[in-house]
């Protein structure tokens, strides 16, 4: 095993990679800690208490141990834990509001009326951070994810459709959607 | 005028993450390593072991 200097110098990618090769759980660790803060904030943006976001995060640690293989280095491996976090707090919520009832959140759906408004980033910036954050609280998952990908994380679109795997296509559909649910949202607060 | 991205400032200041939160992973993972392991003998080996058995075979009927 390496010293704790020279683990501390690799990069993420290479980490990842001996990870994967060794099923090392000491790098594990160091992935763990480079990245706990991130994780565990990302996590708290999608459930409203910290028990559930620990959970949540304790999760998402674990599937990424078991999937860190699937990481393949087309983006750096910081925006693709933060892709793989999203993806997995949208199942968890969904799962979850299925159990509860029945019924899984709204998907893409073209015919619903809101489509029809298209929101500016100039309006989307004009929001206070206060209610913007409460506003959060109230879009769907899956919303609330490409909004973050694109205005927090700035990602570009072919980056996001890339790490979503969807096309350009469902990407301007959730995105007009997304965009226009969150003004709708904020506007009745 | 360009206007401040609103959605930068959510989530900030971050929250501390729990302290007993990195064991609890770090047993998760630890139990993981061992199923993924376990089930590496009966799957990753299958091959080799099935290409040994047929090259056994062969050699035999030589």
């Amino acid at each position: 095993m390496k010293n704790k200097d020279t683990v501390l110098q690799f990069t993420d990618e290479e980490i990842v990679e001996k990870i994967v090769i060794e099923k090392n759980t000491i790098l594990y660790a160091t992935l763990y800690k480079r990245y706990e803060s991130k994780v565990y904030n990302k996590c708290l943006a999608f459930v409203k208490n910290t028990n559930e976001a620990k959970e949540l995060t304790q999760e998402v640690f674990l599937e990424l141990f078991i999937k860190l293989h699937k990481y393949t280095g087309q983006s750096n491996f910081s925006t693709w834990l933060n892709a793989f976090t999203y993806k997995f707090c949208v199942n968890y919520l969904n799962k979850k509001r299925e159990s509860m009832n029945g019924e899984r959140s709204n998907n893409c759906n073209g015919n619903q009326p809101h489509l029809l408004i298209d929101v500016s980033d100039n309006s989307l910036f004009l929001m206070r951070e206060e209610k913007l954050q409460k506003a959060m609280q109230y879009l769907s998952p899956e919303d609330k994810s490409i909004l973050l990908l694109k205005y927090q994380d700035e990602l570009t679109m072919n980056e996001v459709m890339a790490l979503l795997n969807i096309d350009e296509h469902t990407f301007n559909i959730r995105l007009r959607r997304a965009k226009a649910s969150i003004i709708e949202i904020y506007n009745r607060l | 005028m360009k206007r401040e991205n609103p959605f930068k400032k959510l989530g900030y200041p971050p929250k501390d993450v729990p302290t007993e939160l990195k064991e609890k992973v770090m047993a998760d993972v630890a139990s993981a390593k061992l199923l993924m392991d376990m089930a590496s003998l009966f799957t990753s080996n299958y091959k080799a072991t099935m290409e040994s058995l047929f090259k056994t075979k062969k050699n035999n009927n030589q």
